[in-house]
């Protein structure tokens, strides 16, 4: 499915590309891969067209895809989202930097746009060039432009500058660079860009400075500790950075808020307290899923994976997001990544045919069942699952989309009518634990503190200290969740009526770091947890009785010292007023 | 025709790239079998204290990964295994293993009795040599598979015997002899992964003469819980805490003397201890010497997290040269501060040398011929037909993009034996 | 207020032997590593700054190349193979020329040809004035080159020669000061420059700065040829001294040309020999060097290199063997050597000294010393401030 009327993406305006082994400059060989694809009759290809709406979840994805008028449906698998990038408008960027101000001062993507066809001409009249500057992290690096780096721009600088050399040997060719990044084998790009006689200055801040003919960089060269004037130029090159597609279009939290302050609208049931994702109106999988249309995106938009050990696992089951959508990065990456993508959506589909869920409880065959007889409508599911797994009918029932679910048990967790459940994991079977948990009576003297326990880390951080042989209050019982977002807190309000005498929740560190596998888990726990305060109130109990502390599975040289800590504070509150009631 | 037999998928070493190669290959219904050299899986990842820029524990994907395979029947794996030989051609491969005795079998419950029993010692390998183990040992904490090895040089000694007789559950087994296996697969990964730059080679920087002078691989393991010193940072050669940390950027990498590449992720391992250095030393003063900082993508915003902290300062030079001082304490680094044409010599009182990521085919490369570029990595992933490679064995980079190296090899594996 | 980029000398200094300076990445690697590099005057890698930028006023003004014995351990130990030392090599050939007035200098650095070309012809016009202007009778029973070609005329033609040589030399030296100082050479006080001249001395004598380096054969090789070449050097400026008959003044003892064979013990002799042993002994060792390129110095060898080296073998070479064919009183080959050894030492003289390389006999100490006084004055400075 591509938008434009031909394959290949921006890849297509390039003339010459910089990629393994990086010795030198090579042919666009984007025409035999096209060829490839249309060629291969497992491959049906939309060119020109538009994603008007999908539904449904993985195995079961219907999209509809428009085309000249002309609409089709189609059943599909997973989707990799390869929408890849927009060039950063230079019409934003500093005044310093010229854009505008003179024809010859064009972007890195101006310079492939215009010379695809072979020469390179200044922009003006068409004349050889002979003197060209290239000004690297345009608007990037920057905190009022693109605060990240684009990674290629270094390498497709020096790129240009070679093409240019290889027209004209004599050309005066300069690259400005504040930082020179070159990772892995791109090194020897910059060794040839210099072996080619290309000028290197680092500079943080070059000024491009026009006049009616004249053209001219002055740059504070670091190296020189001096200005370095660049006269007669040609022309200037900006090496503008990388927006993903998805950070066009409306945030659609911003669009409710708006709603909601027209409207004045008071939901039934306050459900502020969840922070909710940024999913734009980009207009590109138009999904119709309760939680917004496209991806959550990350930081600066990217609807990347948060996890360095899974850069695939989108926040949208069976939707994998490939190339420079997800971060920005040269082809010779971007090839790779889209390998690993399908790698992935094909997983899913063999998994999800299965009935299996995917990572990180891959081959779970459980899903959450709803009571619906007993549902509220409250909204608290569909809110807050991690995956917007559950959309709402008219009514405002909650209907889950089995295939989409991670079994993470948010959902259960959240649910104030305790109606959902899985096969082997229900709030019915941890509330049996507790219950099952001997309390010691007040005259005895002993406390009984309950862990509930993150089973992913927590739990192992825990096992790990058994392994060590480190000891820990013998008041303390585990029981391990599947996430600590499937907490309910029927069993904190259980376990206190119970007369345990305190608990506290392990869970994954949130925040923007976050490590919960099930990415908001931990923290919706915590912001649950944060309102048994009220409860406790009511019930006239210490709120030190409730106690969240994050752990990650290495920690387990600090977590005796937590817990220990825990016990003596709850042997100070004093005994649960609630024993032996 | 495809038969069950060629359409299993080799993966040969167990990193980050190997590790998600097998599992993801598995998971989309393919018998793997992953062939390790270490006595565990997960490769030099487990010898991480913390990765950037989420500063959060490697164990912690291990961990989820480890799970996976002991869940899925279709992941096999060799540990202190090499392939020896590879014949056939794609879809048709023979692949000899050479498994090495590890005298300890899966009955071990890790419950130490033989390294209590033992008095041998050998250098911890795992610590890169910075402490001893017993040469009954568990190869780390919280390694996978979860079970002791004996040192061969254990096994020769009169010490067998009793370390033998010391295990209550009989796991241990003295004439456990090397041996070899044949398996046919349809495709291979090659994902042996990388080294670090041997720091002797840098006598400029007299590693191995100054004991205050460590690569960054061992200030890993010194910032780790598990490490030789239970994760206190201190100067080697007298046990105390350093007050000025230096940073050599670039160690033995972008040098045409050493290794004439970037390795990409130096700079940021760099910024990433000198977090764990401020967080165990509020007052500790720390200088990162490089020639360029290379934070790709959103990398960035870590080195603004960093770069926001005064006691750390970023110097734009590369270390000529370390000698000690007079009072045989303090290293004393020459370096020209090259934004100011000054000729500085900076004390420190604890040397970290970036050192880069060699790749273990550089001298280790694969029983079959492939394609190699001039450093030893193997020169694309496509290395022969049916055989991939995938991460720091093609490109020195961090972990995801190992990671999505492993998946995207994975595919390809899939596809040469779907082909077949 | 900043400077110009100027494209035309990069392609200038290849001329002058620059190969590999584009490579440089500005690490900073050479100037910490440099063993002579100091707070006060960084290099080389500034040089190479100003060499990819352009600057040729600030490499005018730049002492540094002079203050680089070239010991190779910048050029080993770059990390981009951009051969640091060969840069300040190319930069002495460079200044050279720039403090030329005549122009010739250039030349002769940047045309082989023209290299090639110029000792040819000086040197046949040398073969040919003593062919015609010999004397009537020589004698050809024993080897008297007095009897061929009279004392007092070769000495004439020698003070005219050294005169010549000495107004280029010192004019070409002055503007080196001049260029090197610029404004400061006339706020210093003279005083100064008197109480720093012994640095002068001392720098020409030990080349001690090139002790400091790490490579020492490198040092002993240098100082080898030098005092080799001092040496003969001295020994020819005596010998004219005792016996300059154009003003007549004659002492007979140490005229010059005597033909008379000094016993084995006379200092003169044993002199000479040690000065053949040095000079044969340092350009073999660096002749097989560059050949082999066995060291970084060794790795780039400009055409004026080898013609420097080839002259001063071939001068000594034949001046020994009319040593020896004057003890064994040969007179005919004692004639057609001192023909031959003029014919090379000659061109070597006029066009090395004051054009090329041996010109660097004179700027180093010189740098070296204005260096002193600079210091000095500066101190001064800070100490009134
Ligand atoms: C100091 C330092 C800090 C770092 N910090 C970070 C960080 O914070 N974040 C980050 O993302 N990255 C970091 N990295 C990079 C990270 O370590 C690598 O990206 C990662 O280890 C690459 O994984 P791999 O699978 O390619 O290789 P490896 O981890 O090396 O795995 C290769 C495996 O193959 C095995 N093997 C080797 N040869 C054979 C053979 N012949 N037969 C069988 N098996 C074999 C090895 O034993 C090993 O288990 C750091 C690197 C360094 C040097
Ligand atoms: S790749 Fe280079 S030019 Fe692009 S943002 Fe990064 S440092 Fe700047
Ligand atoms: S189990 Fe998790 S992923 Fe599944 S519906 Fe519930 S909250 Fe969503
Ligand atoms: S949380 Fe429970 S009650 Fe609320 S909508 Fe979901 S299923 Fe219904
Ligand atoms: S990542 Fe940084 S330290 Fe490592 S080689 Fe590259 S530039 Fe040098
Ligand atoms: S060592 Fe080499 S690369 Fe570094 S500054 Fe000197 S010449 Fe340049
Ligand atoms: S050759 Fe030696 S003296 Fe000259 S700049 Fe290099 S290191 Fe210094």
């Amino acid at each position: 499915m591509e938008k434009e009327s031909q394959l290949g993406g921006f890849q297509g305006n390039v003339q010459k590309i910089a990629t393994f082994p990086y010795k030198g400059t090579e042919d666009n060989d984007l025409e035999a891969l096209i060829q490839e694809v249309t060629q291969n009759e497992k491959i049906k290809v939309y060119t020109g067209a538009k994603v008007d709406k999908t539904i449904g979840g993985p195995g079961v994805f219907e999209a509809t895809i428009s085309q000249n008028g002309t609409t089709a449906a189609h059943r599909i698998g997973a989707i990799v989202l390869a929408a890849g990038w927009q060039p950063y408008d230079p019409d934003k960027l500093d005044e310093k930097l010229g854009f505008g101000a003179s024809p010859n001062v064009i972007t890195n993507v101006m310079f492939e746009e215009s010379f695809n066809g072979g020469k390179i001409g200044r922009p003006s009249d068409g004349k050889d060039v002979t003197n060209v500057a290239f000004l690297q992290c345009a608007g990037q690096r920057d905190p009022d432009h693109l605060p990240y780096c684009s990674s290629m721009c270094c390498v497709t600088a020096l790129k240009q500058a070679l093409q240019i050399k290889a027209q004209n040997v004599d050309a005066n060719v300069f690259v400005v660079y504040k930082e020179m990044r070159t990772p892995g084998q791109s090194e020897d790009l910059y060794l040839k860009a210099q072996e080619e006689g290309i000028t290197f200055i680092r500079c943080q801040s070059p000024e491009v400075k026009v006049s009616d003919e004249s053209l001219a960089v002055e740059a504070e060269d670091e190296l020189l500790g001096e200005a370095v004037l660049m006269e007669n130029l040609d022309m200037v090159v900006l090496a503008t950075g990388m927006v993903p597609v998805t950070a066009f279009g409306m945030d659609i939290t911003q669009e409710e808020k708006k709603k909601d302050e027209e409207e004045a609208k008071k939901g039934e049931e306050d459900l502020d307290d969840i922070p909710l994702d940024v999913i734009r109106r980009s207009e590109l999988l138009n999904l119709e899923y309760r939680q917004g249309p496209e991806l959550p995106a990350l930081r600066y938009d990217f609807p990347d994976s948060h996890f360095i050990c899974f850069p695939y696992e989108s926040r949208r089951t069976g939707i994998y997001p490939a190339g420079c959508v997800r971060r920005p990065m040269g082809i010779a990456t971007a090839q790779e990544d889209a390998a690993g993508a399908v790698m992935k959506a094909i997983q899913c589909i063999e998994l999800t045919s299965n009935g299996a869920a995917v990572h990180p409880r891959s081959g779970d065959m459980t899903f959450p069942e709803f009571a619906m007889q007993r549902c509220t409508q409250c909204k608290r599911c569909t809110v807050e699952c991690p995956f917007g797994a559950i959309n709402e009918d008219e009514e405002a029932n909650p209907l889950p989309q089995i295939t989409r679910c991670r079994r993470c048990g948010v959902c259960m967790g959240a649910c104030p009518e305790r109606i959902i459940s899985f096969k082997n994991y229900s709030v019915q079977m941890i509330g049996a634990m507790i219950k099952a948990i001997n309390v010691p009576e007040e005259d005895e003297e002993k406390p009984r503190i309950l862990v509930l326990a993150c089973e992913n880390d927590a739990y192992a951080a825990l096992d790990m200290a058994g392994i060590n042989r480190m000891k820990y209050n013998a008041w303390i019982r585990v029981i391990p969740l599947r996430c600590l977002g499937s907490m309910n807190l029927v069993w904190i309000a259980d376990s206190l009526s119970k007369g345990i005498d305190g608990i506290i929740l392990l869970g994954c560190k949130h925040g923007d770091d976050y490590q919960c596998h099930f990415v908001k888990g931990s923290e919706l726990a915590d912001i649950r947890l944060s309102k048994v305060s009220e409860t406790l109130d009511r019930l006239a109990l210490e709120s030190e009785r409730v106690r969240f502390e994050t752990v990650s599975i290495i920690d387990y040289d600090r977590l005796p010292a937590v817990l220990d800590e825990f016990a003596e504070t709850i042997d100070e509150v004093g005994p649960n007023p609630f024993k032996g009631w | 025709m495809a038969n069950t037999e060629t359409q299993s998928i080799l993966v040969v070493g167990s990193g980050m790239s190997g590790l998600t190669a097998a599992i993801e290959a598995a998971e989309a219904g393919y018998d793997t079998c992953i062939v390790e050299r270490n006595p565990y899986l997960g490769g030099r990842v487990n010898q991480l204290h913390h990765y950037f820029p989420k500063l959060c524990p490697p164990y912690c994907g291990l961990e989820i990964n480890f799970r996976r395979i002991k869940q899925n029947p279709k992941i096999r794996f060799f540990t202190m295994a090499e392939v020896e030989k590879i014949s056939g051609e794609e879809g048709d491969f023979e692949v000899t293993i050479r498994l090495n005795p590890r005298y300890v079998d899966e009955k071990c419950t890790c419950c130490g009795k033989c390294a209590e029993a033992c008095t041998m010692e050998i250098e911890n390998a795992f610590n890169y040599g910075m402490d001893k183990v017993k040469a009954a040992y568990l190869p780390h904490d919280m390694a996978f598979p979860m079970r002791y090895v004996l040192d061969p040089a254990l096994v020769k000694s009169d010490e067998a015997q009793k370390i033998k007789d010391s295990c209550p559950y009989d796991a241990i087994d003295l004439d456990m002899a090397p041996r070899t296996v044949e398996l046919k697969v349809g495709s291979i990964v090659w994902a042996t992964g990388w080294k670090p730059y041997d720091a002797n080679k840098l006598d400029m920087y007299g590693f191995g003469q100054y004991p205050d002078v460590i690569t960054n691989v061992m200030m890993e393991r010194l910032a780790s819980w598990t490490g030789p010193t239970k994760g206190k940072i201190i100067r080697p050669s007298d046990g105390e805490a350093p007050e000025t940390i230096a940073f050599v950027q670039c160690a033995g990498s972008r040098d045409e003397n050493h290794l004439p590449f970037c390795s990409g992720i130096c700079c940021l391992a760099s910024m990433k201890q000198a977090t764990y250095v401020r967080e165990q030393y509020p007052d500790a003063k720390i200088y990162i010497f490089f020639i360029d900082i290379r934070a790709t993508d959103r990398l960035e915003d870590f080195y603004n997290r960093v770069k926001e902290d005064e006691n750390i300062q970023f110097f734009k030079g590369k270390v000529a040269k370390i000698t000690q001082d007079e009072n045989g304490k303090d290293l004393v680094l020459r370096v020209e501060d090259t934004t100011t044409e000054e000729l500085r010599e900076i004390s420190a009182d604890l040397v970290v040398l970036a050192t880069g990521m060699q790749p273990n085919t550089s001298d280790t490369p694969l029983p079959i011929e492939v394609p190699y570029d001039d450093y030893g990595f193997v020169a694309s992933q496509n290395a022969r037909p049916g055989i991939y490679a995938a991460g720091c064995v093609r490109t020195p980079t961090f972990v995801s993009e190992v990671v999505q190296d492993g998946t995207a090899a994975a595919l390809k594996a899939i596809q040469s034996v779907v082909r077949r | 207020m900043g400077v110009k980029f100027d494209p035309n000398l990069m392609k200038d200094l290849k001329a002058f032997g620059l190969k590999d300076a584009n490579k440089c990445m500005h690490c900073g690697n050479c100037t910490a590593v440099c063993p002579l590099s100091t707070p006060e005057n960084t290099f080389p890698r500034k040089l190479i700054k100003y060499a990819q930028m352009g600057l040729k006023d600030k490499i005018l003004k730049s002492p540094e190349p002079w203050l680089c014995y070239y010991c190779g351990d910048c050029s080993d130990t770059c990390p981009r193979g951009a051969d640091p030392g060969e840069t300040m090599m190319v930069m002495r050939r460079y200044l050279t020329s720039q403090y030329d007035w005549t122009g010739f200098s250039r030349k002769f650095y940047t045309s082989e040809k023209f290299e090639i070309i110029a000792i040819s012809i000086v040197g046949i016009f040398i073969g040919l004035a003593l062919w015609i202007f010999h004397a009537g009778n020589p004698n050809m029973e024993h080897a008297h080159l007095n009897s061929v070609w009279p004392a007092p005329a070769i000495e004439i033609a020698d003070i005219v020669m050294g005169t010549i040589l000495a107004i280029l030399l010192l004019s070409n030296t002055w503007r080196c000061v001049k260029f090197t100082m610029g404004d400061l050479l006339k706020k210093i006080p003279l005083e100064i420059y008197i109480t720093q001249a012994k640095e002068l001395v001392i720098h020409f004598l030990t080349q001690r700065k090139f002790g400091e380096c790490t490579d020492r054969m490198q040092w002993i090789v240098h100082l080898l040829i030098m005092t080799g070449y001092s040496t003969v050097f001295m020994l020819v400026v005596v010998f004219l001294a005792g016996g300059i008959h154009v003003i007549g003044l004659s002492w007979d003892e140490i005229m010059f040309q005597r033909d008379v064979i000094y016993p084995f013990f006379h200092p003169v002799r044993l002199l000479g020999y040690y000065a053949t042993f040095a000079i044969l002994y340092g350009t073999t060792y660096a002749m097989i060097g560059r050949l082999k390129k066995s060291k970084a110095q060794y790795k780039n060898s400009h055409g004026t290199d080898w013609m420097f080296l080839i002259l001063l073998q071939l001068t000594t070479l034949t001046g020994i063997f009319i040593h020896f064919t004057r003890l064994l009183d040969w007179p005919m080959p004692t004639y057609v050597l001192y023909v031959i050894h003029l014919m090379v030492a000659v061109p070597m003289l006029v066009l090395e000294v004051p054009f090329a390389k041996w010109a660097h006999l004179a700027f180093r100490p010189v740098v070296l010393y204005l260096m002193a006084v600079k210091e000095k004055y500066l101190q001064e400075q800070k100490g009134a401030a």
